[in-house]
């Protein structure tokens, strides 16, 4: 299967040179606007002191990440922790503590691009926060009297952000041309169906162990003034659109391209993808370029297997190299 | 804050050159190769780093089968045949190179820039000062705070719960899961009681809620520097003109 290697969190770092520049251009405004919003929410209705706790929790989910467990061979759960940080900090103060978490991985240990960092934030910060806050505020209203109430809702936010944003992401690639639509985004939604469910047992069971440990700090985020209906409703209605969306757009995939070039989003930039000569015959390819073509691609196939392998160890090791220092 | 500003424009316009302009792509990679070279910084370590992000080029490969005619088909060993569309292919390696390119100019930010003078970088092109404060605390604590992790993985793998064969790791899905889950709570319980011990520590160094910047000396930019981004810019920008001239 050639999504097997996608098969770990960092699915959701998109690249540079995956999305078009307009695309990736358009999600840093629309990233920017909420950014600034959590910005001005948390300074007014926090103190000073905050910036020392979302520094630290930033640093502690980023690491928290490195944790995960097997779920059947080969496959392990991991934290991405957007739930997970919602849950204790309320959503504007998890939407910095998250974005300052992407923007590090970014900016220091390449993991995404510089360019798409706009729309990698957009994804896992804003619409992994705002989904994991509406699904956990209703489901708490509905189960929460109960004794497991909590968990259970926990263990449905965190899936449910971890869908909707491989969701976002499925679609951001589709519009830009990167990736068709028909099978990027069942690709990544089946993906990210079993992934979620490693990260919801993970998030229920660190609930667990919090409620056990510091009650009161599970009670914190829903007093919190910081938890309008607007945000609610803005984030199911996030869910809501991606969800319906996204099996439309699979099924009717020159639909959203269309939509895409109707509204100018790609303009030139897919100019120059879509405008290959169609009768042009390579007249240069006999048996030999085809035999080193597939050549080419089994090569590919080996190195990716090795690659995957390595990566693993290499990002241990890009990230010991600056704790050296 | 010059390389950082450099590096983003380098990217922004390799991303926009248009797909197939196989010789601007080399034009680039000389490019990079000739700052590279003047920088004094192994190849082999760009090329190390270059590996991380590679997997996700999967994202692209479906682009092979399912785009434009032509169609080729191509034979693959024990008589499967396999469609490609050369359309494909080229959007395919089009994506690819760029990918490539943009993360190497990234590395190279990198590996000659501290982290602390990119966050100050930051700062100089008016990102929020509260914003920065709380990335450069994260990245400082980070890795505090990735030991202890690492001490807690080894405690666990130790107790062997992390392997898959239930008879041995000792529990159910759902109990390794819970164990997981236990590790990731008290670390998040115990980053909100250091941040409490830092806050005072803070306090009592004179923190007054506004900045928490480490300044260094190399942050000040001096006119030399600016004359040469701009060149730097602009030869991007000629190689940029170029793939369009060629392509049409």
């Amino acid at each position: 299967m050639p999504f097997l290697p996608l098969l770990s969190p960092k699915t959701m770092h998109i690249p540079d040179g995956f999305l078009s520049v307009i695309v990736s251009l358009i999600f840093w405004v629309m990233s920017i606007v909420v950014i600034t919003i959590a910005l001005r929410k948390t300074n007014r209705d926090l103190s000073e002191r905050q910036v020392p706790l979302m520094g630290v929790l930033a640093a502690a989910i980023f690491a928290g990440q490195m944790l995960n467990f097997t779920v059947i061979g080969g496959t392990s759960g991991h934290l991405l922790g957007a739930a997970l940080a919602t849950i204790l900090l309320g959503p504007w103060p998890a939407i910095i503590v998250i974005t300052s978490v992407v923007s590090i991985q970014a900016l220091v240990f390449q993991d995404g691009g510089l360019i798409v960092l706009g729309a990698n934030i957009f994804n896992m910060a804003i619409i992994g926060v705002l989904v994991a806050n509406s699904i956990y505020s209703i489901t708490k209203i509905f189960i929460g009297s109960k004794k497991w109430g909590i968990t259970v809702s926990g263990f449905l936010a965190a899936w449910g952000s971890i869908f909707i944003v491989s969701l976002s992401c499925a679609i951001q690639l589709a519009i830009s041309g990167t990736s068709p639509a028909n099978i990027v985004i069942p690709a990544m939604a089946g993906i990210h169906t079993l992934i979620g469910i490693g990260e919801g047992l993970i998030t229920a069971g660190a609930i667990i162990f919090i409620s056990a440990a510091r009650k009161e700090l599970l009670e914190v985020n829903l007093s919190s003034s910081g938890n309008s209906k607007g945000i609610l409703v803005g984030g199911s209605l996030i869910a809501i659109v991606l969800a319906i969306l996204s099996p439309f757009a699979s099924i009717h995939p020159d639909g959203l391209e269309w939509v895409a070039e109707e509204s100018g989003f790609l303009g030139f930039a897919k100019d120059s993808f879509y405008n290959i000569i169609p009768d042009y015959t390579f007249p240069g390819i006999n048996d030999q370029a085809i035999a080193t073509i597939v050549a080419g691609i089994i090569g590919i196939g080996i190195v990716f297997v090795v690659v995957l392998g390595l990566s693993q160890r290499k990002k241990q090791s890009a990230f010991d190299q600056p704790a050296q220092e | 804050m010059v390389k950082l500003v450099f590096v983003l424009v380098f990217i922004i316009f390799v991303n926009l050159t248009p797909g197939k302009a196989w010789e601007t792509y080399l034009l680039y990679f000389l490019y990079l190769m000739i700052i590279i070279f003047t920088s004094k910084i192994r190849l082999s370590d760009i090329f190390k780093r270059t590996l991380i992000s590679i997997p996700f080029i999967l994202a692209a490969i479906p682009l092979l089968f399912t785009g434009q005619p032509p169609i080729e088909r191509i034979p693959l060993f024990l008589g499967i045949e396999i469609n490609i569309s050369m359309e494909g292919l080229q959007k395919f390696l089009s994506i690819a190179i760029n990918s490539i390119l943009s993360i190497q100019a990234a590395v190279l930010l990198i590996l000659t820039t501290l982290p602390p003078e990119i966050f100050f970088a930051l700062e100089k092109i008016k990102i929020p000062n509260l914003f920065i404060s709380i990335i450069n605390l994260a990245y400082h604590y980070l890795f505090v705070i990735r030991e202890e992790v690492m001490r807690m993985i080894r405690a666990r793998t130790s107790r062997s719960s992390s392997i898959f064969n239930q008879k041995i790791s000792g529990g159910s899905l759902w109990w390794r899961a819970k164990v997981t889950g236990g590790m990731a709570g008290s670390i998040l319980i115990r980053s909100i009681e250091r941040s409490d011990r830092v806050y005072t520590a803070m306090l009592s160094r004179g923190y007054n809620g506004k900045s928490v910047l480490s300044i260094h000396n190399s942050g000040i930019i001096k006119k030399n520097d600016y004359f040469i981004m701009i060149i730097g810019i602009c030869l991007v920008l000629i190689i940029w003109v170029y793939s369009l001239l060629t392509i049409g």
